[in-house]
């Protein structure tokens, strides 16, 4: 993953214990502290997947994808993954956290 | 036993009037009070083969539709409908009064109880396990159900999936079957035994009738069956009929579209939504004609 696509903001998943169910990649997701339930595509439910309980960046979290499907990611798709998380943050299923 | 079609016309019109009629339907007892004489009538007719509690019986819903004169147009008279003292229905033509008592008696079902997850869909069982059909007004789903009931599956329900959050399974709710405008006749005249009653016009979705529920629906009331597929029905006379399996994430994003309860009940419902579609093929069904629409459904439930 490039440099510049390291942002100095990380990301946490959110500490509300999130019911979970995968199908075919697409998610659905239960916020036990929103009482929501979220429809996540393929690429939504992986970033989710790789965003632990440490906090982590929007590269780092680029990086997990391309070890798990084994590829470079190319750099339109890594910009995409800021992004995400920002939109899964409004949803409440990570939280944005100070990087050190 | 005796059933509603045991009482005489006379005999019906005074219990309802006076304490009300108590009725189980499916897993529900219901007590259904009205001084309309199209209310006696209708129900003398669609629920001929509900059978009457017991004095001591639990009630779980109780609905009262009765006569009003308004003072603005004394003349006039106007039928009122109540799930219970706290939620009433606006006033609205006598003629309403039949359709004010069905919904108010979903509408009481629906309240009944934080242990069940409902869904709007019709509901059939054939060989154990349950078809459900969700759908809004207008997707067909009622002339489907109402059609099958009498092609040899055996009806739950009509307006309301009742899924018991323990263990997922359809429980019957065996009301009369709800039919709209053009679907009326439909069911009338090309449906073989089905009991279609009079016609309610000018509606806020037109013309209804109600179609009364086979007789072995409602002694078979109590049996819930665990769910074996869900199929998305909608009506659409510019497309040829077809049936397709449906992505299980869009099957989740439909069936929760239709849930009148889901928000309230929180994680049990999130849990048995999605083991139901886990565990169940779904479909999307467009269709045009009935009857490619009922072989499209035996064909699929034949395969899974």
């Amino acid at each position: 993953v490039p440099d510049d696509v390291l942002a100095t903001q990380a990301w946490r998943a959110a500490r509300t214990g999130l019911a979970w169910r995968v199908w075919d990649g697409d998610a659905v997701v239960f916020n036990p502290l929103t009482g929501h339930t979220h429809l996540l595509d393929a690429f939504a439910a992986q970033i989710l997947t790789h965003v632990g309980e440490m906090p982590t960046t929007a590269g780092a979290v680029a990086g997990r994808l391309e070890q798990e499907v084994g590829l470079a990611l190319a750099p339109e798709v890594i910009a995409t993954v800021e992004p995400a998380l920002e939109r899964l943050s409004r949803l409440g299923l990570v939280e944005r956290v100070e990087a050190s | 036993v005796t059933l509603v079609g045991d009482l005489d016309a006379a005999d019906l019109r005074r219990r309802l009037a006076r304490d009300g009629l108590a009725i189980a339907t499916g897993m529900y007892g219901v007590r259904m009070r009205s001084d309309v004489p199209l209310v006696a009538e209708a129900i003398g007719d669609h629920y001929a083969h509900h059978r009457l509690l017991d004095e001591d019986a639990i009630i779980d819903v109780v609905v009262d539709v009765h006569r009003v004169r308004s003072w603005r147009r004394p003349t006039v008279p106007r039928v009122v409908g109540a799930v219970d003292p706290l939620r009433t229905f606006p006033p609205a033509p006598v003629s309403h009064a039949v359709p004010m008592i069905e919904t108010a008696l979903n509408l009481g079902t629906v309240a009944t109880g934080m242990d069940i997850l409902t869904l709007h869909a019709g509901v059939l069982e054939r060989g154990g396990r349950a078809l459900v059909m969700p759908g809004q007004s207008g997707s067909g789903k009622s002339t489907l159900t109402a059609a099958l009931a009498h092609q040899g599956w055996r009806l739950l329900s009509d307006e309301l999936a009742l899924i018991r959050l323990d263990d997922g399974a359809l429980l019957p709710l065996v009301r009369p079957i709800s039919l709209k405008n053009a679907s009326i006749d439909l069911i009338a005249t090309r449906v073989g035994g089905a009991a279609v009653g009079r016609r309610h016009e000018g509606t806020v979705k037109g013309t209804i009738a109600y179609c009364r529920p086979p007789r072995g629906a409602v002694e078979r009331g109590e049996e819930p069956a665990p769910c074996g597929w869900i199929v998305f029905p909608r009506y659409d006379a510019d497309r040829p009929t077809a049936i397709t399996p449906m992505d299980k994430i869009v099957a989740f994003g439909s069936a929760f579209g239709q849930s009148g309860n889901y928000r309230a009940l929180g994680r049990p419902a999130f849990d048995v939504l999605t083991d139901l579609i886990d565990r169940c093929p779904a479909f999307a069904l467009t269709f045009k004609d009935l009857d490619e629409a009922i072989a499209c459904i035996d064909r699929v439930t034949a395969a899974s």
